[in-house]
């Protein structure tokens, strides 16, 4: 096992649990009244207050757009619920890791990410708050159907588990298809990030589980957890491949990027992401290695690097986009070389 | 001679027509295998067992499902059933599935008091914010839901 969570380290970026819940007494968001809504939230806020102290509120109608664009890039509240009929409101754990969206499209999103491949203590998290949680509010529940929410794709254990991958040797080969075709018979979904369909930005996929009834939580993730090893393995394969068939042009590619990263005076995001992605794939497949004993630093960099997370770290909500390309650039030639080195 | 998909007994009534890759499947149902799966939610004894145009808990209606793919409330689980539960089953991917995995706090009991805890919270909330109007419709609910488990309680 200890084997196989090691390969893992370069293919699986996170892991990401979240149940749905609702209120059986209120009728789902899209009918509820302003008063039920906030009474949602009251119960809410009462209910975790009771489980653990340190949460923090936001109510997405007082945060203002930049608040709520850096949780979204955090992963901590969704499009959703920003755009929400009443505003939703989101409660985020003391350490920043749980948060538990309020009248998104279910009354409770209960929701955790964690770097790697953690199915097992991910949904453990998710599911002791949800324990504490559901002694305490009555939840829509049928024997039959199981937790009911606002739309059926959800009813039954309301989990959704997902894992995000670097899959550069599954795109370049054009093997996603029928990963998607394969795993989508099992009730299992692989998706581009950003995007619908099959494309992605920097070789970002995320599998998830579409089915939700008939199958109990362990059985979910236990399907959850092969795909992810299965397509893992698949993966390597390929890199394999991709290494015996171009490994100099690849190479060459990956120090090129990295050559930039580390020697720009001007960047832009969307270049350095590209960029980054190179880097990424250049440590996958042993051109670099990563300096530290954390194995997920540069995932942790580059999603600190994102557009509102880089302006609040660096407090440039002031400053102009050219003087933000500089200090990008400036940023990165500092942090890159200490995060990423040449193997040779 | 074909079979109803679920129990595989009964002769089929009820048709249901799932998108598959490359084409489209008709699975077939009996009548009773489709109520007994579906349709028998929130079987607390008010229920008459009826499917709606709109929810009347909710106001949801037919159309409005359609188009959004959401339901209203969970009543509409059952009130909207005979739309609703095809949409389960494709989503699902199987009709003859039934819940397993994680149960909520169970029994009627243990959810009334689920519920007397939310009044309770409220009504403390609403006194606080000096809505005692408000307040006091908890309150009364909360007395409701006592003099039903009392009922209940007598039943036994
Ligand atoms: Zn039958
Ligand atoms: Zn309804």
């Amino acid at each position: 096992m200890r084997r196989k969570k090691s390969e893992l380290t370069t293919t699986v970026i996170s892991t990401r649990m979240r149940l749905a819940r609702n209120l059986q007494a209120y009728p789902f968001p899209t009918k509820l009244s302003r008063e039920q809504a906030e009474e949602i939230v009251v119960l809410t806020r009462n209910a975790l207050a009771r489980l653990d102290s340190g949460w923090t509120e936001y109510d997405v109608r007082a945060i203002g757009k930049a608040k709520a664009m850096l949780l979204q890039e955090q992963h901590l509240i969704s499009p959703a619920l920003v755009a929400g009929r009443h505003g939703g409101t989101a409660f985020v754990s003391a350490d920043g890791e749980v948060s538990v969206m309020v009248n998104e499209e279910d009354h409770l999103r209960e929701q955790y990410i964690v770097s790697g491949f953690r199915l097992d203590d991910a949904y453990e998290r998710v599911c002791s708050l949800d324990d504490g949680l559901g002694e305490q509010l009555h939840f829509a529940y049928d024997k039959k159907l199981g937790f009911l929410t606002a739309c059926p794709s959800n009813v039954g254990t309301g989990l959704r588990a997902s894992v995000m991958m670097f899959l550069p040797g599954l795109e370049r080969c054009g093997g996603i298809r029928a990963l998607v075709e394969k795993w989508s018979e099992c009730g299992l979904t692989v998706r581009g990030m950003f995007g619908e369909g099959t494309r992605s930005e920097g070789y970002r996929y995320q599998i998830s589980n579409d089915k939700t009834l008939g199958l109990s939580e362990y059985e979910i993730l236990r399907y959850m957890e092969t795909a992810t090893i299965e397509i893992a393995q698949a993966e390597q394969v390929e890199r394999k491949k991709m290494l015996a068939e171009e490994g100099y042009r690849l190479k060459d590619e990956c120090l090129r990027a990295y050559g930039i990263l580390t020697n720009c005076g001007y960047l832009r995001f969307q270049e350095m992401m590209d960029m980054l992605t190179q880097v990424k794939l250049g440590v996958a497949l042993g051109f670099f290695r990563l300096t530290d004993d954390e194995p997920y630093a540069l995932d942790l960099f580059i999603d600190d690097m994102r557009p509102y997370s880089f302006c609040v770290e660096h407090d440039l909500f002031g400053a102009d986009k050219a003087a933000r390309d500089v200090h990008r650039a400036a940023v990165m030639r500092r942090v890159l070389p200490r995060l990423v080195v040449r193997t040779d | 001679m074909r079979l109803c998909f679920a129990c595989k007994k009964n002769h089929p009534a009820v048709s249901y027509e799932r998108k598959v890759r490359g084409g489209v499947e008709i699975e077939h149902y009996c009548l009773s295998c489709y109520e007994n799966k579906f349709l028998s939610i929130g079987s607390d004894g008010n229920e008459d067992g009826k499917t709606y145009e709109a929810c009347p808990y909710c106001g949801m209606t037919v159309a409005e499902v359609k188009k959004t793919a959401l339901v209203g409330c969970a009543k509409c689980y059952q009130t909207l059933g005979l739309l609703i539960v095809p949409m389960v089953i494709r989503m699902q991917q199987n009709a003859a599935d039934v819940h397993r995995g994680k149960c909520a706090a169970d029994g009627e009991g243990l959810q009334r008091s689920n519920r007397r805890k939310e009044l309770q919270t409220l009504a403390f909330h609403y006194k606080q914010v000096g809505d005692l109007v408000r307040a006091k419709a908890c309150q009364e609910q909360m007395e409701a839901l006592d003099r039903g488990n009392a009922k209940a309680g007598r039943g036994r």
